[in-house]
C-alpha cells in the first residue's frame, strides 16, 4: 500500500513548499536581478530612476568627499543637516508621470481586506520604516491594487506593473510622491 | 456506469447504520475544520478592518503595541503619560495632514470604555473597506454631557436615545468613583460596525474635562463639587489627550510626518503606522490561530482514518456481495468503481451536511458572538477561503476509498465464493 505513504509524503511536501519560498532578507537589502519573464509593454525601472537627475540628493553626496571627514567635522554636521533637509523635500521626477513601469520592492501594507492587501507603500529596501532612517519621499510608491487577490505581509518582496503618476497634492513639502494603479501584484522570486 | 451508481447507493442503504455513523463523523469533522477556519478568517478580518484610512496613530512615547491597543482596540489601562493638546494642534495644522482626530480615555461605563473625541470622529473615522460610521438613532453630540453609544454597548445595556447614564472613573473597580453628579445623556447610537467602535461610549473632549473639573489626582475633592449646570463657566479646553488618529493628504508623506511628530521636542511623542503595528500584534496572537488550524486538521485526519477503517471492515461483510457481483459478470474494475463511488458519496454528503450544519450554527450563534465577544461572523453559505479545505476533505475521502477498493479488486476473484477449508 505504498501509494498511501506516497500521497501523505506528497501532501507534506506541498505543505512545506511555502516555507522554502520564504527567503530571508537583511535590513537595508535591495532586490536585484531582472525577472526574465518581463512583459514588454511595461518598462522596467529601478529606484534610482525615481530621483530626478538634477536632484540635490545625488549632487550633494558627490560633492562631499566622505573619506576626508572626521565624525565631528563641522562640514559633516552641516552636510547631514542638508541631507535631512533634502530628504524631507525630496523632489519627484516629473518625466516619469504616466510611464507604464514595472518595479520591484518591498511591501508596507496600508489597507487590508482580511488578508488581501488593497493599498500599500512600495519601498526600495528591506526593513524600511521599521528601522530609521526611512526612505525619502521620492523613494516610495503608493500602490493601489484594483483587483487584489494576493495576501501580503509586511516586507514581502513583490513586482508591480502599472501606470506611474506624480501626485499633484500640495502637502507643503513640494509635490508629493509617486502613485501607481496596479492591476496585479506578483511575488518576487529570487534565485540565490 | 449509471447502474453502478444506483447499485452503490442501494448497497449503501443496506448498510445505513455503519455508514450513518461515518457520515456523522465526517460531518462533525467538516464542521470543526471549517468552523475554526471561519472564526479564524473573520477574527483576522475584524482585526485588520478595525481601522482604515488612518496613516499614523500618535500618542505618548512608549510601546507601539500599547498605543495600538488603546487607540484602536480601546483595551488596556489608560497610560499615565499623555499627549499635550498643543502638540495635537501643531500636528493637526501640519500642511501634509488632512484630518486629525483626538482620543482621550480614562472612564468606563459598566466596563465599556468611555472615549473623549471631537465631532470630526463621526465624520472622518473609517473602518473596513473605508466605511464611514453611521447612526442607527440620534445624532452626534453637540452639547456637553451628550454621549454616543456603540451598537454593542446599547444592545447589551439596553439603552436608548434620551436615557441618562453615569460613567465610572477609571476601570470602574473602585466604589464611589462614579461621576454620579454629572450624568451623561445618550444622544445617538451607532450602527454595528464589527469593530471596537461597537464597544465604545463616545463623548466630547469638553464633556471629559467637565466630568473631571472637581477632581484632583484621580479622586473627588471632598466637600468640593461643581454642579453640572455651572460647568460651562469654566474653561473646558482639554489639556491632555491619550492619542490621535492622523490621516494625510498624500500617503507617501507618511515618513516625513512621522519624523516631524517624533521630533516634537517638548513633548515626547510616538507615531506608528497602524498596519505595521497590527502586523506585529498579529504575529503575537497569530500563533493561537495556527494551533487551532493544526488541531482541526488532526480531527479531519482522524475522521478520514475512520472512513478507511469502516470501508475496510465493511469489505469483510461485503465479501459475499462482491463475490456474487463478480460471479454474475462484474469486472474487477466495476468493483473498484463501486467502492470508490461509495466513499466519494459518503464524503460529499458529509461535507454538504457539515457546511449546512455550520451555516445553521453561524446563523444561530452569530448575533450572540457579536454582542458577547465582538466577533462578527456574518451568515453566509460558504466563503471562498473555505473552498480549498472542503475540496481537500472530499479529495482525501475519495482517495481513502480507493485503497479498500483496490484491496477488494485484488481479493474478490479468489475470495467469497471459494469455500475455505
Amino acid at each position: 500500500m505504498s501509494w498511501r505513504y506516497r500521497t501523505i509524503l506528497a501532501w507534506l511536501a506541498c505543505c512545506c513548499l511555502p516555507a522554502a519560498w520564504a527567503i530571508d532578507y537583511k535590513v537595508g537589502e535591495r532586490l536585484h536581478g531582472a525577472n526574465t519573464a518581463s512583459q514588454s509593454d511595461y518598462k522596467e525601472i529601478d529606484w534610482d530612476a525615481l530621483i530626478p537627475p538634477s536632484s540635490l540628493q545625488k549632487k550633494m553626496l558627490k560633492d562631499l568627499n566622505m573619506g576626508d571627514l572626521e565624525d565631528d567635522d563641522p562640514r559633516a554636521v552641516r552636510a547631514l543637516e542638508e541631507v535631512r533637509e533634502a530628504w524631507s523635500r525630496a523632489p519627484t521626477n516629473s518625466a516619469l508621470n504616466g510611464l507604464k513601469a514595472r518595479i520591484a520592492g518591498f511591501v508596507i501594507p496600508l489597507e487590508k481586506n482580511g488578508e488581501i492587501v488593497t493599498e500599500f507603500l512600495l519601498v526600495p529596501y528591506f526593513g524600511a520604516c521599521i528601522h530609521t532612517p526611512p526612505p525619502a519621499q521620492n523613494q516610495l510608491i503608493h500602490v493601489r491594487v484594483l483587483h487584489a487577490t494576493l495576501g501580503l505581509k509586511m516586507m514581502d518582496p513583490v513586482w508591480v506593473s502599472g501606470k506611474l503618476s506624480v501626485e499633484p497634492v500640495n502637502t507643503g513639502m513640494g509635490a508629493a510622491g509617486y502613485q501607481m494603479q496596479v492591476d496585479k501584484v506578483s511575488y518576487f522570486y529570487e534565485r540565490r | 456506469m449509471n447502474y453502478l451508481a444506483v447499485m452503490a447507493f442501494k448497497s449503501a442503504c443496506n448498510r445505513r447504520f455503519t455508514l450513518g455513523l461515518l457520515l456523522i463523523c465526517i460531518m462533525l469533522s467538516v464542521v470543526m475544520l471549517l468552523g475554526v477556519e471561519r472564526v479564524r478568517h473573520h477574527l483576522r478580518a475584524s482585526f485588520t478592518e478595525s481601522v482604515s484610512g488612518t496613516d499614523l496613530i500618535v500618542g505618548p512615547r512608549g510601546s507601539a503595541l500599547q498605543l495600538l491597543l488603546q487607540a484602536v482596540f480601546r483595551l488596556g489601562e489608560p497610560t499615565t503619560s499623555n499627549m499635550r493638546w498643543e502638540s495635537f494642534q501643531r500636528i493637526a495644522s501640519h500642511p501634509a495632514v488632512a484630518t486629525a482626530i483626538p482620543l482621550a480615555f480614562g472612564d468606563t461605563l459598566h466596563g465599556f470604555p468611555v472615549m473623549g473625541t471631537s465631532v470630526g470622529y463621526f465624520e472622518y473615522f473609517r473602518y473596513g473597506a473605508a466605511h464611514p460610521l453611521a447612526f442607527a438613532e440620534g445624532k452626534p453630540f453637540d452639547q456637553v454631557f451628550g454621549a454616543v453609544l456603540g451598537a454593542d454597548v446599547a444592545a447589551s445595556l439596553h439603552y436608548k436615545v434620551g436615557d441618562k447614564v453615569v460613567a465610572q472613573h477609571g476601570a470602574g473597580e473602585l466604589m464611589h468613583a462614579e461621576h454620579d453628579d454629572k450624568p451623561l445623556t445618550i444622544v445617538g447610537i451607532l450602527r454595528p460596525t464589527g469593530t471596537p467602535v461597537d464597544r465604545t461610549v463616545h463623548i466630547s473632549l469638553d464633556t471629559l474635562s467637565a466630568l473631571h473639573l472637581d477632581w484632583q489626582g484621580g479622586s473627588k475633592v471632598a466637600g468640593f463639587s461643581i454642579p453640572a449646570e455651572y460647568v460651562r463657566k469654566f474653561n473646558l479646553r482639554p489639556r491632555f489627550i491619550s492619542a490621535a488618529l492622523v490621516s494625510l493628504k498624500s500617503r507617501t508623506s507618511v515618513f516625513v510626518v512621522q519624523q516631524f511628530i517624533n521630533e516634537q521636542g517638548a513633548d515626547p511623542l510616538l507615531a506608528i503606522l497602524p498596519s505595521v503595528a497590527l502586523d506585529q500584534l498579529w504575529q503575537v496572537i497569530g500563533l493561537v490561530e495556527k494551533v487551532l488550524l493544526g488541531l482541526s486538521l488532526i480531527i479531519m485526519l482522524v475522521a478520514l482514518t475512520g472512513l478507511v477503517a469502516v470501508i475496510l471492515t465493511g469489505l469483510n461483510e461485503r465479501r459475499r456481495e462482491l463475490a456474487v457481483l463478480r460471479s454474475v459478470g462484474a469486472g474487477a474494475l466495476h468493483i473498484l468503481v463501486l467502492l470508490a463511488l461509495e466513499s466519494a458519496f459518503i464524503t460529499v454528503c458529509g461535507a454538504v451536511l457539515g457546511v449546512g450544519a455550520l451555516d445553521a450554527a453561524t446563523a444561530l450563534c452569530g448575533p450572540w458572538l457579536q454582542v458577547n465577544y465582538s466577533l462578527p461572523i456574518p451568515a453566509g453559505l460558504i466563503y471562498r477561503n473555505e473552498m480549498p479545505l472542503l475540496l481537500l476533505v472530499i479529495t482525501v475521502g475519495f482517495l481513502a476509498g480507493l485503497g479498500p477498493g483496490y484491496r477488494a479488486y485484488r481479493l474478490s476473484l479468489v475470495d467469497g465464493i471459494t469455500p475455505r477449508l
